[in-house]
């Protein structure tokens, strides 16, 4: 055997074709519904977090729609499903101090539909006053919820010109909003609710006695205020 | 007038056969040898989508068959043969399958310089560029390789 042999048999080693499967491996074309899972679970991914990360000023309030990242300040007011939650030392102390203390869920945040933070009482009213005049019924319905929960003369004339809102949920959400708050059992001077009635004109009266709940407002002088006090 | 850059369909068509049979070389198993060969194709494709051909298509798959051949004898221990590659089969087949282990049996230096002049098809101008050893040098060890492969494969037929 000489050089010149071995290099034939080299040569002809050389000539040999890659199997069919390296061209295969090489050219294969991603199928499309690989490409349309993709494309679908970026947008499912950009959905969740603009849906989470979503916030937006409304009367100088901060208004967080599902949020999944908590960004609670040290003294904000929150309302989660309606439901007033405060955090920090404010005026309405959550019973048991943080904010999880009236919430079974481990992070309120996590199961809220709606969280509203303002950083004091005025803000709040004023970024409520906002909302409840905003031309979507769900912000609507979210902020007169929330005033169900505030237990002041202000939440109540708030919530009272959508007692009649041609929107039944509206509607709905305003009369259970102020029945949360005349219905409250309350024995506080903040919390004055026979002067404030007072000092209703009429027909704030007659649109609270239209929907019965002018006993329940006179007869409220027993057991303690929602704010503890 | 600028020629229009190769696309891979092309590069593929031209190289083929150098590539697989350099990864050949590499590769204990011919089923490692196609994943040497598919990959590189695979690495020069997104090369050329993201910066476009290099200068030497067949020198950039041949680096990279390289690169990755001594990434897998690094990664894996060497397992028994698939059933019937021990003793491969005769015919065509079998006389390159005898070759190309030959050349995996020479020393490492000797087998890169005729994988590459031989197997690969390469001038001894790309050859020098490829392995980074002077001409005089990677001729020396083409010959010897030549002498060590007369000696291994004195029974074959070519």
């Amino acid at each position: 055997m000489t050089n010149d042999d071995i290099e034939r048999l080299l040569a002809d080693a050389a000539t040999e074709d890659p199997p069919a499967r390296v061209r295969e491996r090489v050219f294969r074309r991603r199928p499309m519904w690989i490409a349309a899972a993709a494309v679908l679970f970026f947008a499912a991914t950009l959905w969740l977090v603009l849906r989470d990360t979503h916030t937006r000023r409304i009367g100088g309030m901060r208004w967080v729609e599902r949020p999944a990242f908590g960004r609670i300040e040290a003294r904000d007011v929150l309302v989660v499903d309606g439901d007033i939650l405060v955090a920090g030392d404010h005026w309405w102390q959550a019973p048991g101090g943080p904010v999880r203390a009236r919430h079974e869920s481990a992070d309120p945040l996590r199961s809220a539909s709606l969280v509203l933070t303002a950083p004091d009482v005025s803000a709040l009213r004023k970024g409520l006053e906002a909302a409840v005049a905003q031309p979507r019924a769900d912000v609507r319905v979210a902020a007169l919820r929330a005033l169900g929960r505030i237990y002041e003369t202000w939440a109540v004339e708030l919530a009272l010109p959508f007692a009649k809102d041609p929107d039944p949920r509206v509607r709905r959400a305003a009369r259970e909003s102020m029945r949360a708050t005349v219905a409250s059992p309350h024995d506080c001077d903040t919390h004055d609710y026979a002067a404030w009635w007072n000092e209703l004109d009429g027909e704030q009266r007659r649109g609270l006695f239209e929907l019965q709940w002018t006993e329940a407002l006179q007869k409220g002088t027993a057991g303690r205020c929602a704010c503890g006090r | 007038m600028v020629s229009p850059a190769p696309t891979l369909e092309e590069i593929y068509a031209r190289h083929a056969r150098a590539v697989w049979a350099y990864a050949r070389a590499h590769a204990p198993r011919p089923d490692l040898a196609e994943d040497l060969a598919a990959e590189a194709f695979l690495v020069l494709a997104r090369r050329l989508r993201e910066a476009g051909p290099p200068e030497s298509p067949l020198g950039y798959l041949l680096a990279t068959v390289r690169s990755r051949a001594i990434d897998e004898t690094r990664r894996r221990r060497p397992g028994p043969l698939p059933e019937g590659l021990s003793s491969p089969a005769p015919g065509d087949a079998g006389r390159r399958e005898r070759v190309f282990a030959a050349v995996r049996a020479l020393d490492p230096d000797l087998a890169e310089a005729v994988a590459l002049r031989s197997l690969a098809g390469l001038t001894w101008e790309e050859a020098v560029r490829e392995s980074g050893v002077p001409r005089s040098t990677l001729e020396g060890r083409y010959a010897a390789a030549l002498e060590k492969l007369t000696q291994i494969l004195k029974d074959e037929r070519p």
